[in-house]
């Protein structure tokens, strides 16, 4: 928890379980409520009336997109559960459009709620009394599982031991620094630039490897996104339908809300898996000449998997060798072809017979493979060498650290000020207490007398 | 009468500044030493200053306090520490003449009207119903007041340590005092022991000077005074670096057994950024040697100082070790190093006036509060005085914030934290660092010097003119515009900077790393007339102004907690969602401020935030009932 809330911030928060229901909803409160709200419901009005219920689609502002019919409810100053100007929107109840909701409220400005900051609002606002606050919270606690709390214990005991590693080191850096500072009559043995540089580089590189490892992790909460990528007549929906009709464990299944993408949720082997039917390349076909083939798919930085699919019954077209041979290296890819009932000789030096898998959407030909596939790419991780499952503010406030260390690494590079790196190093440091809920305090002078001979 | 005067106990740089303070506000004020001839004596190394105590010197100097002045007098040295870093931590650090720095001290206290010095020793105070009312001496006489402001440094209950020779004393040659701390004991203070210690003194002609490498000061002198001129007065002498050699570390670790510490009499704590020799022997045993520095006590004396070398050896061993450092083999001991051990008051138990908890109208300043060194000695004193007098007069305390002043951060860490051993400012005390520094104190303290009004009328209008020209500069700086045509960008390709491709600031220009403000004259901006001061200051507002916007960003952030005050004897316990840990140390602390209560050790964020909803609920109560 942040040492100190900011009062002034509008925040935002899911109010509902995590996990699929028939609806989930995002709370909004603060001064700038209705203003946050209309970057991502555009048909919420300027000045809407309290307790009413405005209805209209949600879209990602910087791409127009629509992804969910919504209905928003205002609460007017004064009305609301916290007192503040409130908007409550309530979406399909699937965590993948309410993460995408949070997202783009925080994109715009909204900061995510800390656990309980709703009622410390309520409270501060005086809407309810502080032992009104403390009966909601332990309503709220006693309703959780157990065995959710439990591995949460588990999870966040072995976070915290990397977080913490992460700490010391920055701490033991910057006592380098600060004695350098603070000492520098007295001809002390520290680091030089190079090193200090070469430290927080390794820094650095240790908590983007929690964060790459996280983030791969990521599919184990939210789902593993697998998008099915080709031309309109290559058979993608019918792969999808093959899929959905295949497997027995279906979660839900449900069209996108948008006008060219289909989602269905599956359990792979106990994996979520999150397949997205993406509309037909060459319906972007302006959208691709206007943005180029890679920005094609950054668009899709959201897919963690790219299915590619192929035609086996006629040679590769020349823009699905462009599209093919331009997938962002980074990006897991798998390359498919279906119609393997009807298969052609496929001439293209782009098709590796070794790797590709063929298969028929019609038949259900090679859909084990491409399962099994799908499961390998995301790796046969070991519950030790998993990465941890951050939440968004976690990963946000863990990012902040990486970009303070960056910058600090950029002011030694450039031999400014060791006053200045110790400046962003700080400040980093206050980050990582951030995220394990300490305060900083004097540990930095203590390992500087413990690692240095000093005497005025 | 009584009701108008003040009594500081002990003329040591505390006392000093805080007798001076009193004074000047019109309080009949008694400044009682038990050797008038030791008035503002320093005790241990000759420099005043040095990284953030020159800082604190700057500030006491810019509030109306005196020691800047008298150190500038009186160097015989000066150096700006980490010059070659960036200006937030460069520290200006003055060798003084000791004798010279008493003396010069002393004839500005007999200049100030209202100032009584009275040679004496204070044995008890006169405490009834909870309000300190005056002083006992020795000889048994009573001396009503209406504050007493206690600076007695290593004094109270001090003892010498010379090897397993143990002396009362509160420094070599003067007795120490007894009553005061004992008494305090007795009235439920936590009263601790702490030790520090000092070198040997040698005589300069013992010295063979020829194997030593001269350390010379600057060439530039930036004085720390508003009054003082812009050269020193005194001639300039060096000093001389020498090391200890592995013989040295042979004979040390042959007799820990016979140091006072290691043989376990000491039981005080002392500094860790200033240990002995013993423990640098023992804790740094690795290292081959340890560097040392000869420093002149004065123009006038053969008085060299060890800096570097303290010790409570005996006298035999000090005399076999010196002589193994180069240059010292001949040498002549002038005085031996000794460690003193004393009591203090664990500083959480005063408040951020200085002023005791438990006790009205008893201020603590200095050693006794568990700090070292004389600028954090002075800097208290100060406030102390200040504080008292405010109070007589029935006004608003005084208090500086973490953001403004090196010496806020002192009272800050101390009446929140406390101290577990001598406490010594360092920059990286400072969470505001890139704020406070040497060059902007004006600046920053501008208004306050205004409503202390310690200072002459001159130089106030001096001090509001400087500050006056550095805003100035500053945005004259920011506001001119330099446009991208071929004189401007030759100059750039000149002086090896990228060339303008649209129009920019001069400031933004002078912001290019290897740049400084003087670059602007080339572009036309005349920033002839300004100071050299004047020059410094705006130029490193400009070139950090990216830093220093973040750091005040971060400060209007912590603004909400930091100036909510909490009401005077807060009944914690009352307080829903507290520990009882908390209750029981924000009770005995009594915070000043929210922020204040968030730094004290054991105190959770969880429970600042039940606090603010408490007074928020408790403010609010009334108008419901209405």
């Amino acid at each position: 928890m942040a040492r100190y809330r900011n009062d002034a911030d509008t925040i935002c928060a899911q109010i509902t379980p995590y996990g699929q229901s028939g609806v989930g909803v995002i709370r909004i409160s603060g001064s700038a409520a209705v203003q946050q709200v209309k970057k991502l419901c555009p048909f919420f009005p300027d000045s809407p009336e309290s307790h009413r219920a405005y209805y209209g689609m949600a879209e990602d502002p910087a791409t127009h997109k629509k992804f969910d019919e919504v209905i928003a409810l205002y609460f007017k100053k004064g009305k609301s559960f916290t007192g503040e100007e409130t908007v409550e929107v309530s979406f399909h109840g699937n965590p993948i459009i309410l993460n995408r909701g949070l997202e783009i409220l925080v994109q715009s400005g909204c900061r995510l709620a800390e656990p309980g900051e709703f009622t410390y609002r309520a409270v501060l606002s005086g809407r309810i009394d502080l032992l009104q606050a403390e009966n909601i919270l332990s309503l709220i606690q006693a309703q959780s599982p157990r065995a959710l709390e439990q591995l949460t214990h588990q999870l966040q005991g072995s976070f915290s031991k990397t977080i913490l590693e992460a700490e010391h080191e920055t701490v033991a850096l910057l006592a380098q620094i600060e004695a350098n500072i603070d000492f520098a009559v007295e001809n002390l043995e520290t680091l030089t630039r190079k090193e200090v540089q070469g430290k927080l580089t390794l820094l650095r590189k240790y908590c983007e490897e929690v964060l790459l490892k996280a983030e791969q992790a990521r599919p184990a909460l939210d789902g593993l996104k697998v998008g099915l990528f080709g031309l309109p007549n290559v058979g993608k929906s019918s792969l999808l339908n093959a899929l959905i009709g295949q497997d027995r464990a279906i979660v839900s299944s449900r069209p996108g809300t948008t006008r060219d993408r289909v989602e269905a949720q599956l359990l792979w082997e106990g994996v979520p898996v999150i397949l997205i039917d993406t509309a037909g390349l060459r319906n972007d076909a302006e959208e691709i000449e206007e943005l180029g083939i890679a920005k094609t798919w950054e668009a899709w930085t959201e897919v963690d998997v790219i299915v590619f699919v192929g035609d086996a019954s006629r040679e590769l077209e020349q823009e699905e060798a462009q599209l093919l041979s331009q997938i962002p290296e980074h990006k897991k890819k798998i390359v498919i072809f279906n119609k393997c009932d009807q298969r052609k000789n496929l001439s293209s030096p782009l098709v590796d017979f070794e790797a590709d898998i063929f298969v028929s959407a019609k038949t259900g030909e090679g859909l084990d493979v491409l399962k099994q596939k799908v499961l390998e790419s995301w790796g046969n991780q070991t519950q030790e060498d998993q990465g941890f499952l951050m939440r968004p503010r976690q990963r946000q406030v863990l990012s902040e650290f990486v970009a303070g260390i960056l910058r600090a690494e950029n002011i030694a590079l450039r031999e400014e000020g060791d006053e200045f790196v110790a400046f962003e190093m700080h400040e980093a440091l206050a980050k990582l207490r951030q995220l394990q809920g300490k305060d900083v305090g004097e540990e930095v002078l203590d390992q500087v007398f413990s690692e240095f001979c000093i005497g005025k | 009468m009584s009701s108008r005067r003040i009594i500081v106990v002990g003329a040591g740089h505390a006392g000093v500044e805080a007798a001076a303070v009193c004074a000047r506000k019109g309080f009949e004020t008694m400044l009682i030493t038990s050797r008038l001839d030791r008035i503002a004596a320093m005790s241990c190394n000759p420099s005043i200053g040095g990284l953030a105590k020159g800082h604190m010197v700057r500030e006491i100097d810019i509030l109306g306090g005196l020691m800047g002045r008298v150190a500038d007098q009186t160097c015989i040295q000066f150096k700006r520490l980490n010059s070659k870093k960036g200006p937030a931590v460069r520290g200006s650090r003055a060798q003084c003449d000791k004798d010279l720095y008493a003396a010069t001290m002393r004839a500005l206290l007999e200049t100030i009207p209202n100032l009584t010095l009275f040679e004496g020793e204070v044995h008890s105070l006169d405490v009834r119903e909870k309000k300190c009312q005056g002083v006992y001496l020795k000889d048994g006489s009573h001396i009503p007041a209406a504050s007493v402001i206690i600076t007695t440094g290593t004094f109270m209950n001090g003892v010498l340590f010379v090897g397993d020779q143990k002396t009362s004393g509160g420094r070599i040659g003067e007795a120490a005092t007894q009553g005061i701390s004992d008494q305090l004991r007795e009235w439920g203070f936590d009263v601790r022991r702490l030790k520090t210690g000092t070198p040997a003194r040698l005589h300069r002609d013992s010295i063979d000077w020829s194997v030593t490498e001269p350390q010379h000061g600057d060439e530039e002198f930036y004085p720390f005074s508003i009054y003082s001129s812009a050269k020193p007065l005194l001639p300039q002498v060096a000093c001389y670096l020498t090391h200890t050699t592995q013989k040295t570390h042979e004979i040390i670790r042959e007799n820990l057994h016979r140091s006072p510490l290691y043989a376990g009499l000491i039981e005080g704590v002392g500094p860790r950024y200033c240990p002995s020799i013993e423990d640098k022997v023992v804790r740094f045993e690795h290292k081959e040697r340890h560097q040392t520095f000869l420093e002149p006590e004065g123009l006038n004396t053969d008085l060299i100082y060890l800096q570097g070398i303290s010790t409570s050896l005996p006298q035999d061993v000090q005399d076999q070790f010196l002589r193994t450092i180069r240059g010292l083999e001949n040498v002549k001991v002038a005085r031996y190093g000794y460690a003193v051990e004393y009591d203090f008051i664990e500083p959480t138990q005063i408040n951020s006036y200085l002023e005791t908890r438990s006790i009205e109208g008893l201020y603590l300043a200095g050693q006794i509060n568990g700090t070292s060194g004389y600028e954090e000695a002075a800097a208290q004193g100060f406030l102390a005085g200040v504080n008292a007098s405010l109070k007589l007069e029935e006004k608003e305390p005084f208090l500086l914030k973490r953001h403004e002043a090196y010496m806020g951060v002192l009272v800050d860490d101390l009446v929140t934290k406390g101290t577990l051993e001598p406490y010594r400012m360092f920059t990286s005390r400072a969470e505001y660092r890139l704020l406070l520094r040497e060059d902007n104190t004006h600046v920053r303290l501008l208004n306050y010097a205004e409503r202390l009004n310690l200072h002459e009328p001159a130089a106030i209008d001096k001090m509001r003119e400087d500050v006056a020209k550095h805003h100035e500069l500053v945005k004259k700086l920011e506001e001119t515009i330099i446009y991208p045509n071929k004189k401007a960008n030759d100059v750039l390709i000149e002086l090896q900077s990228p060339v303008l491709q649209k129009p920019q600031s001069a400031a933004s220009i002078i912001r290019r790393s290897g740049l400084d403000i003087h670059v602007a004259t080339q572009f036309g901006v005349d920033i002839h007339g300004y100071p050299r001061g004047t020059l410094d200051s705006a130029e490193i507002e400009i070139k950090y102004s990216g830093y220093i916007h973040r750091q005040n960003d971060f400060i209007d952030q912590m603004s909400r907690i930091e100036d909510e005050r909490l009401p005077m004897n807060l009944d914690y316990s009352s307080v829903r969602g507290l520990s009882m840990e908390e209750v029981e140390k924000l009770t005995s602390v009594q915070p000043v401020t929210l922020g204040q209560a968030s730094r004290l050790s054991g105190v959770n964020p969880s429970a600042i935030q039940a606090i603010s909803i408490y007074l928020k609920t408790r403010a609010r109560r009334p108008q419901e009932l209405q």
